[in-house]
């Protein structure tokens, strides 16, 4: 009889408790670093904490200068010194974010998996799985296939197309780190493609911690009046 | 005899796998070396401010670090972008016309606004996006 009941916790208790961990927060220390093809170059750092609860990425930046920018599924404001300096409207970027999709788990198919994007062909080469999706018909002539190739099962790179089928960016996804059993890209290589002119971006991410509790202020960041 | 048959079509098989060879795997490669080159200076940079906690571009361009003198003042911000918008059309930016008026909106906002590029691109950014992420039902006021 006990042998039952220890079996029947088994069954019962361990999928809820040991496999069904939830993850709902993300923070890092971050560096975005870019060069125009004019040779500019820029630097951004600081610390981005993402709750997927309240909807927010909240960037708190140290350098170039110190400002936080909160992001949220209509809005990014901009504070610098406790004030609000700039605020203006955008489409909800949040859910297509690094730290959404990875939280969810969509980082593999960068979440065109649930969306109307359709899965166009999968080819197996050269040790990548490279899947094409193509966009609805109706918005055929406004953009244009997505390829993504995994490695592993994990996201080795995207490949952005416009409607004539030129491509406009390519995105590497390296160095990942395991967090709890899920795995995160520390550095994320961008390239633009613009007038045949090419520019760069390196992100990178270290510090990764997820399911914070702490710095429940920084989660939730209160917005200030404008 | 044999070999010449052999040989010919060793020939044709090289040939016809020529275009395989060039395929979407070869797509997801990029130099690294260009890519280290390109950001050996701001990897410094980066490092030095890792050691020198707080410091900003203002105290480096001030004291005239040469390490700073490529550096935009203005950098990668999502307030740049083309996702960050103001001046909507009756209070209402081009995105959510998009979103909620799907095609109809995006032709309102092209019409209402003279054609105006940014407003129309953004209804047409909302009406996709929404359209990706929650399908067929968002068009309207089906997601509420």
């Amino acid at each position: 009889m006990t042998k039952l009941i220890v079996i029947y916790i088994l069954i019962i208790v361990l999928p809820k408790h040991g496999f069904g961990q939830s993850f709902f927060r993300v923070k890092a220390d971050f560096s975005i670093k870019s060069k125009s093809a004019d040779g500019t170059g820029s630097l951004t750092m600081g610390t981005a904490y993402y709750d997927i609860n309240t909807g927010k990425i909240i960037f708190k930046n140290h350098f170039p200068e110190k400002e936080t920018w909160i992001l949220t599924d209509t809005l990014i404001i901009k504070i610098t010194n406790d004030k609000v300096t700039e605020k203006k409207t955008t489409p909800a970027l949040t859910k297509m974010s690094i730290f959404h999709l990875f939280l969810c788990g969509d980082l593999p198919n960068y979440g065109l998996k649930n969306s109307l994007y359709s899965l166009d062909n999968v080819e197996k080469d050269q040790g990548l799985v490279i899947s094409t999706w193509k966009p609805p018909e109706a918005f055929s002539e406004v953009i244009g296939k997505i390829l993504i190739s995994n490695k592993e099962k994990k996201l080795h790179g995207m490949i952005f197309y416009n409607a004539k089928d030129t491509i406009i960016s390519k995105q590497f996804f390296k160095k990942y780190q395991s967090i709890q059993g899920l795995e995160f890209p520390t550095e994320v290589v961008q390239i633009l493609y613009l007038n045949n002119k090419e520019s760069y971006q390196v992100t990178t991410y270290k510090n990764i911690v997820v399911n914070d509790t702490n710095e429940n202020n920084m989660y939730d960041h209160p917005v200030p009046e404008y | 005899m044999i070999k010449k048959i052999f040989y010919s079509v060793f020939c044709l098989f090289l040939i016809s796998a020529t275009p395989v060879l060039a395929n979407n795997a070869d797509l997801f490669t990029y130099d690294e070396e260009v890519i280290n080159a390109e950001f050996a200076e701001l990897n410094e940079l980066e490092n030095y401010i890792e050691q020198n906690e707080g410091i900003t571009l203002t105290q480096l361009k001030l004291q005239n670090i040469p390490m700073v003198k490529n550096i935009s003042a203005d950098p990668y911000s999502p307030f740049g972008t083309d996702y960050a918008f103001d001046d909507p059309l009756f209070g209402i930016p081009g995105f959510f016309w998009g979103c909620f008026g799907w095609l109809f909106g995006v032709i309102a906002v092209y019409i209402l606004t003279d054609g105006n590029q940014q407003e129309t691109k953004m209804s047409v950014v909302g009406c996709i996006l929404t359209t990706l992420v929650f399908g067929g039902g968002a068009w309207g006021w089906g997601w509420f």
